[in-house]
C-alpha cells in the first residue's frame, strides 16, 4: 500500500470519523450545507420531474373540467335555440373521468376500444363515453380493472338523436355508415346541420355532438328519408376518452 | 470519461438505492477495476451520496465503504475473477456492510433490498464491464 493511499484513507476516516461524532445539530447544520451541492443534480432532476407530474395532474383536471363545460354550454345553447324542448342541465351533476385507451379491435370491425379503467373506478356499464363534448359510445363491459367500449361506429350502435337547427327527432344508426334514421319525407333537415345527442335515452346525457349532416338521399321508402351523418370524431385517432358516470 | 460514467450512475442509482442497493455493487466494481486511490475517494463519495440522501448518522456510510474499501483492496489480488467467486466476495462484502450498518446505529435493511441487490449484482457487474471495458468479464 502506497503512503498516498494511506494518507488518502487516514484523513477521509477521520473526516468521516468526525461526522459521526458531532452532535446532531452540527451534523444536520453541515448535511444541509453539503447536499445543496453534492445532491444538487438529483434534486433538480427530482423536482423537474414532480413538476410535471403535477403539471399533468393539473392539464388532466383542466380537461374533465372543459368537457363539463363544453357539455353544459352545449345544453345552454340548445335551451336558447329550442324553446320548445324540455331542458334540464344534466351536466350539473356530471361526473367525468379520463381513461387511457389501452387497446383497440385490431380490425375495426367491431369498433371497441380498451380502457385502463373498470369497475374499481366506479364505472358501470353503458356510461357514456365522450371526448370534448363529441360522443365516442358506451361501455360494453367490464372487469376489475379494465373496460371495453362500444363506439359509434359498431354495426347496430344506436342513440336517440335531434338536429340542432330544426329541433327533428330521430335515431343515429350505424349501419356502415352512421344514418339518422326515422326522418320523415317532409321533415326539415339540412345538409350541414349538426346532431346531437337528444337526452331521451337513460344512457346519454343529451346535447352531445354526434357528428353532422352531410348527405340526404330520396329512396323508394314511402315515409323516410336516408340521412347520412359524418361523426364529429375519428375514432383511430383517440389516445384517451372520458367517461361520464 | 469512465470516471464520469462512475459518477453518473451513482447519482442514478441513488434514488432507487433503498429498495435496491446498486451504489454498493457499483464500489465494489470500483474496487475490483480501479486504481486504489480512485476507489477510496469515490467509496468516500459513494458513502457521502447515502449519508445525504438517506439522512441517519451523518458520515456512518462513508466510514462503512471506506473500510470495507479497503479490506476488499488487500484482498482483490488474492481471488480469481470468475462469476462464481465475484458474486460470493460481493455477498460477503454487502453483507458485512449491512452488519456494519446496523451494529453502529441499529438500521436494519429490508430483506427484499438485500435478496434483490444479491440477485442483481452480478448482471450489474457484466453490464459495468461490458459498458466501462468493452468486455463482459474482465480477467
Amino acid at each position: 500500500m502506497g503512503r498516498i493511499q494511506i494518507i488518502l484513507f487516514v484523513i477521509l476516516f477521520t473526516i468521516s470519523l468526525i461526522f459521526i461524532v458531532l452532535n446532531q445539530n452540527a451534523d444536520l447544520y453541515i448535511s444541509a450545507h453539503i447536499s445543496e451541492i453534492v445532491l444538487f443534480p438529483v434534486r433538480s432532476i427530482s423536482n423537474y420531474f414532480q413538476y410535471l407530474y403535477i403539471s399533468q395532474k393539473k392539464i388532466d383536471a383542466l380537461e374533465v373540467e372543459i368537457s363539463k363545460l363544453q357539455i353544459e354550454n352545449q345544453n345552454l345553447k340548445n335551451h336558447l335555440e329550442l324553446s320548445g324542448l324540455p331542458d334540464t342541465i344534466t351536466t350539473t351533476n356530471l361526473r367525468l373521468i379520463k381513461v387511457n385507451i389501452i387497446g383497440r379491435d385490431p380490425t375495426n370491425f367491431n369498433g371497441y376500444l380498451y380502457i385502463d379503467k373498470g369497475k374499481n373506478d366506479g364505472l358501470n356499464i353503458n356510461n357514456p363515453v365522450i371526448i370534448q363534448n363529441k360522443l365516442v359510445g358506451r361501455i360494453k363491459t367490464l372487469s376489475e380493472k379494465t373496460g371495453i367500449v362500444e363506439t359509434f361506429e359498431n354495426i347496430g350502435f344506436a342513440i336517440s338523436a335531434v338536429a340542432s337547427k330544426t329541433n327533428i327527432y330521430g335515431i343515429a344508426k350505424q349501419n356502415g355508415q352512421l344514418m339518422l334514421e326515422y326522418i320523415k319525407l317532409d321533415d326539415e333537415i339540412n345538409i350541414g346541420d349538426s346532431v346531437f345527442t337528444s337526452g331521451l335515452s337513460e344512457i346519454f346525457p343529451k346535447g352531445v355532438l354526434i357528428g353532422t349532416v352531410s348527405e340526404i338521399r330520396y329512396k323508394d321508402d314511402l315515409y323516410f328519408k336516408e340521412v347520412v351523418i359524418t361523426p364529429a370524431i375519428k375514432i383511430n385517432k383517440l389516445n384517451y376518452v372520458y367517461i361520464a358516470y | 470519461m469512465r470516471f464520469l460514467v462512475y459518477f453518473v450512475l451513482a447519482y442514478l442509482f441513488l434514488p432507487i438505492n433503498s429498495s435496491i442497493d446498486f451504489i454498493t455493487t457499483l464500489v465494489y466494481f470500483i474496487i475490483l477495476n480501479e486504481d486504489e486511490k480512485f476507489s477510496i475517494v469515490f467509496a468516500f463519495f459513494a458513502g457521502l451520496l447515502i449519508d445525504l440522501y438517506y439522512p441517519a448518522l451523518l458520515g456512518l456510510n462513508m466510514m462503512i465503504f471506506l473500510i470495507l474499501s479497503q479490506a476488499l483492496i488487500f484482498l482483490k489480488k488474492y481471488f480469481v475473477r470468475e462469476p462464481f467467486t465475484l458474486i460470493f466476495v460481493f455477498i460477503v462484502f454487502y453483507l458485512l456492510r449491512v452488519f456494519l450498518v446496523f451494529a453502529i446505529n441499529g438500521l436494519t435493511f429490508h430483506i427484499t433490498t438485500i435478496i434483490l441487490t444479491i440477485i442483481l449484482s452480478l448482471p450489474l457487474i457484466y453490464l459495468l464491464n461490458k459498458i466501462c471495458f468493452r468486455v463482459w468479464m474482465k480477467s
